[in-house]
């Protein structure tokens, strides 16, 4: 029965045998070809086919699918209509254009052939969570195909706005995840410039978030009541001395809530200033620029002389003594800066100047050269000073003399309370950003951008050096009072009101004070009462976070490597515990994560700490991740670790993460959890569907589940639980915003709560 | 968009009507169509070059498709060859017509299977490009794809017994150099 087969023959059922066919015995006698035709295909069969990079595919299929949704709208809706009325002429019409389209391809011209493109936040591991992405062509691009094959991971919503066809803006809808690697990606299919131009390969933008500083709060504080201080006519300055006394400029009276006035100013040119107390107290009059001294103690402030200059007075604040002179000034508006308590700088037409308070007066600073209007701003401790020579703003370092101009820089700068930051508003491209650098003049990273034809200005650092407030006009609104997180550039206003200047921050940070312009030349203090910023879980007092602290502790110096580091790790093990050097992977990562803190069983000083190490992914190199448990033992309020489970590094999944979780029981049956995700998650897929909570082994049903946008905080609760230990998954259809699932479901479990005692009786 | 499991018919009808559905086609199909360009370029940044070429051409062309009772990747690879073939002419367009090689002579027994079994998929890759034009098409499309004859004469524009023509030269000439390649190792010392 086999012989039929082989010569041809094929059953009814039997796939036809096409190469017999090529190669029949009669042009083929010794069946050599056929032979070698079955040995090829064969060969070419059991080959590896090369199969498509994932990112590829996904980026072809987005450019595919803008396309098409713009020859389905309107446009290709009236062209199907037309269609059927001169189907030829759109026939060649269309042709017409697809040879356009396809000339252009191959008709590239010279010196353009490559897309290239550059990033604001290329590499940049310590981006504010605020930015925008933008990013520059070196030619004019197919603006739906970048943006239908752009891609953000993890996923964010956005806004593409593009400035003309070269420069693409990316405008996260919320900010973005603090620590957190991210990577920006056009398709090379996609990445198309008008002329059909592509770049040699996927464009890949990595970029990570600056992490949340464990002494630092992560957004703005938020205003919790106002009350108003003082009505004052011709206010020109407030400020709080360092004790904590409210002091105003005025030209004209100031009339306290109590009813006690002030004088007024008799002086032109300048004005009095006022302590706000109650009742208020004039402290200087006939004067200018007044500061008050590190020590709270004296107040220095320009006064007019008889010959045209002005003189530097010092008088003690809540003395009853005369004003001494220390210094005089050509200057036309002189300001002075205390360097000790004791020590003035002040500018001459011919540079700065030491004054103290015996009178003494020597040159300083002799390589600082001050502009026509001899402005200058000097840091807290002295390291830098800030000038405008020839017009150009110059940081100066005070120890070596050695200066670095400031492009953009809009408006005057001002230091950081420790000196060690300087910030100043920019202006670029018509839109306003408020950028932050090294107080001796390093590089600087924007932190906020504001929206067109909003002007930011008044700058005020909180004693902290944590936030900065300022003032924000938009047109047709007003000026309004905003705030700014440094550690995670979060900005938002602090308060509707309008009318809105000089900002001034309370000592303790509490209070931000404010002039509000009542009427024509009037004003009101107005001083805004701020809750507390939000706190990171560091700051939490209870066993469960100060094992986070130390389980954090240990992946910190994990993530910082070297012999130092893991050192220090031997120092937060619990006695009698070890842990080689070798499996703590030092230095190999780049962030964590500290996940959740859970008791290893009800009322245990033990907690599982679930930790994740993050590399973040480089051109060629995908982001990595490795989980680790820490366990750790807490004692009153330290914690050591017992054990470190790790696992491998893994290529990142796909799909949403979640990168934080925490759970709080009412005790009375119920829970709630709040899990943090690392990415916008699609709102449609957050939902029970997604959630799976079990109670000593029974699901739970009625579970109530919402997100936050804002915060991509996903919250559930729960309530009528029994005793047995909670299981919390989450897994598909949960996904991103671009339809990705989540890939690693995500599982916490929490112990059994202690047995309730017996009743008594 | 949520896709609902529907014969290849009613994708194609659907994606005439509205392009958004020419999605589900290009699921269907992307791995396919990807394998066999990059199976017949020498790189992968080629390769996803011309596979976005074909699929948009398909996707602005999906309105004049016309089924041909073969399936709907048969216009695909019709796309792709076309354009692979279009790559390559503005490559050679200075080089000597590979048109002109002569037809294979002196088919030596036995050996040719033994080197086409030895020797690696790309070795025969490289053989099958330096063949004539539409025999490479039609080699590719047999061996590659292992496509029917119909199909690939739907691809090519040409009927089954001129595939079978192409093939038969094709594979012929291919025998021809595997077994002058086994010799020149031979003369070389080499291993045989």
């Amino acid at each position: 029965m086999f012989r039929g087969w082989r010569f041809g023959r094929r059953r009814p059922d039997e796939p036809r045998d096409e190469l017999a066919e090529i190669f029949p015995a009669d042009a083929d006698p010794e069946g050599l070809l056929l032979q070698t035709a079955r040995r090829v295909r064969e060969t070419l069969r059991s080959a590896a086919p090369p199969e498509p990079d994932p990112t590829y595919g996904y980026h072809l299929r987005a450019s595919l699918m803008a396309e098409a949704q713009a020859r389905r709208g309107p446009r290709a809706s009236r062209q199907r209509r037309l269609g059927s009325l001169f189907g030829v002429g759109l026939g060649l019409a269309g042709l017409a254009m697809i040879g356009v389209v396809l000339l252009s391809v191959l008709v590239l011209p010279q010196g353009a052939r490559r897309v290239v493109v550059q990033a604001s936040v290329q590499g940049n591991p310590r981006v504010a969570v605020t930015q925008a992405i933008d990013l520059s062509f070196n030619q004019p691009m197919m603006e739906s195909s970048v943006v239908a094959g752009l891609k953000i991971e993890p996923a964010v919503a956005y806004e593409a706005r593009w400035k003309g066809s070269q420069t693409l803006s990316i405008l996260p809808r919320h900010n973005l995840v603090p620590n957190v690697a991210y990577e920006v990606t056009i398709a090379k299919a996609a990445a198309r410039a008008q002329n059909g131009a592509t770049p040699l390969s996927n464009i890949v933008i990595p970029f990570g978030t600056a992490p949340l500083s464990s002494t630092t709060g992560g957004s703005p504080p938020s205003l919790v009541a106002v009350s108003q201080v003082a009505n004052v006519q011709g206010a020109q300055g407030l400020q709080y001395a360092p004790d904590g006394e409210l002091l105003v400029l005025a030209s004209g009276a100031v009339s306290g809530t109590t009813g006690a006035s002030g004088p007024g100013s008799p002086a032109s040119g300048g004005g009095a200033v006022y302590a706000l107390t109650n009742p208020e107290t004039t402290l200087a009059v006939n004067a200018s620029g007044p500061v008050v001294s590190p020590d709270s103690q004296s107040l220095a402030y320009w006064s007019p002389s008889g010959n045209g200059a002005l003189t530097l007075m010092v008088t003690q604040i809540g003395g009853n003594g005369q004003p001494q002179v220390v210094a005089s000034s050509t200057v036309p508006e002189p300001q002075a800066a205390w360097v000790t308590d004791s020590t003035l700088l002040y500018p001459e037409p011919n540079g700065l100047f030491k004054a103290n308070l015996d009178g003494q007066v020597t040159p300083a600073y002799p390589f600082v050269k001050l502009g026509s209007a001899g402005f200058f701003e000097v840091a807290p401790g002295g390291a830098a000073l800030f000038a405008e020579p020839g017009g150009v703003p110059t940081i100066y370092n005070l120890q070596t003399g050695a200066s670095s101009t400031v492009a953009g820089m809009q408006g005057l700068p001002v230091f950081s309370p420790n000196g060690s930051q300087v910030a100043y508003v920019q202006s670029q491209g018509g839109r306003e950003s408020i950028v932050v650098a090294n107080g001796l003049g390093g590089q600087p990273r924007a932190l906020v951008v504001a929206a067109p034809g909003l002007q930011i200005s008044q700058l005020a650092f909180s004693p902290g050096g944590q936030y900065i407030a300022y003032i924000a006009d938009t047109p047709g609104v007003g000026a309004q009072l905003g705030a700014l997180a440094i550690a995670t550039g979060t900005s938002d206003l602090i308060s509707s009101l309008t009318g809105m200047s000089m900002p001034a921050w309370s000592p303790e940070g509490t209070a931000i004070s404010v002039l509000q312009t009542a009427a024509a030349g009037t004003y009101e203090v107005l001083t805004l009462q701020l809750s507390s910023p939000p706190q990171l879980a560091s700051a939490t007092a209870d066993a469960s976070g100060q094992a986070l602290v130390t389980a954090s502790n240990v992946a910190q110096l994990q993530v910082s490597g070297g012999s130092a580091a893991l050192t220090a790790i031997q120092g937060l093990l619990a006695p009698g515990v070890s842990i080689p050097a070798a499996t703590l992977l030092p230095g190999r990562f780049d962030r964590f994560y500290a996940i959740s803190s859970t008791p290893s069983a009800a009322g245990s000083s033990s907690f599982q700490v679930a930790l994740e190490l993050l590399r973040d992914p480089i051109a060629s190199t995908p982001a990595e991740y490795l989980q680790e448990t820490a366990t750790v033992s807490v004692s009153g309020s330290s914690g050591v670790l017992t054990a470190l489970t790790l696992g491998s590094p893994t290529t990142l999944p796909q799909g949403p993460m979640v990168i934080s979780a925490s759970s709080t029981s009412s005790g009375a049956g119920s829970t709630t959890f709040v899990l943090q995700f690392d990415a916008d998650l699609d709102p449609s897929t957050v939902g029970a569907q997604a959630v799976e909570l079990t109670s000593g082994g029974q699901s739970v049903s009625g579970l109530q589940v919402s997100y936050q946008a804002a915060s991509r905080q996903m919250v559930i609760s729960a309530t009528g639980l029994g005793t047995g230990p909670l299981v919390l998954t989450i897994g598909p259809p949960l996904a991103d915003v671009d339809h990705t699932l989540i890939s690693v479901p995500y599982q916490l479990s929490l112990p059994a709560p202690p047995e309730p005692p017996p009743a008594s009786g | 968009m949520t896709l609902v499991p529907e014969d290849e018919e009613g994708l194609i009808a659907r994606a005439k009507e509205d392009p958004e559905w020419f999605g589900a086609l290009y699921d269907r199909y992307f791995p396919q169509i990807y394998r066999y360009v990059a199976s017949r370029v020498s790189s992968q940044e080629l390769a996803e070059d011309i596979t976005s070429e074909v699929f948009f051409k398909a996707l602005r062309a999906i309105g004049r498709y016309r089924s041909s009772g073969h399936p709907f990747s048969s216009w695909l690879y019709q796309i792709a060859v076309n354009a692979i073939t279009d790559h390559y002419r503005s490559r050679r367009r200075s080089e000597e017509s590979l048109d002109d090689v002569p037809d294979p002579v002196d088919p030596a027994p036995a050996v040719a299977e033994e080197v086409a079994h030895r020797l690696g998929a790309q070795a025969i890759w490289s053989h099958i490009e330096s063949l004539p034009e539409q025999q490479r098409i039609a080699m590719t499309l047999k061996y590659g794809e292992d496509l029917k004859l119909a199909e690939i004469g739907t691809i090519m524009g040409k009927t089954e017994g001129a595939v079978k023509l192409l093939v038969f030269r094709g594979t012929a000439t291919l025998r021809q150099r595997l077994t002058e390649g086994r010799r020149g190792t031979a003369e070389d010392g080499g291993d045989v």
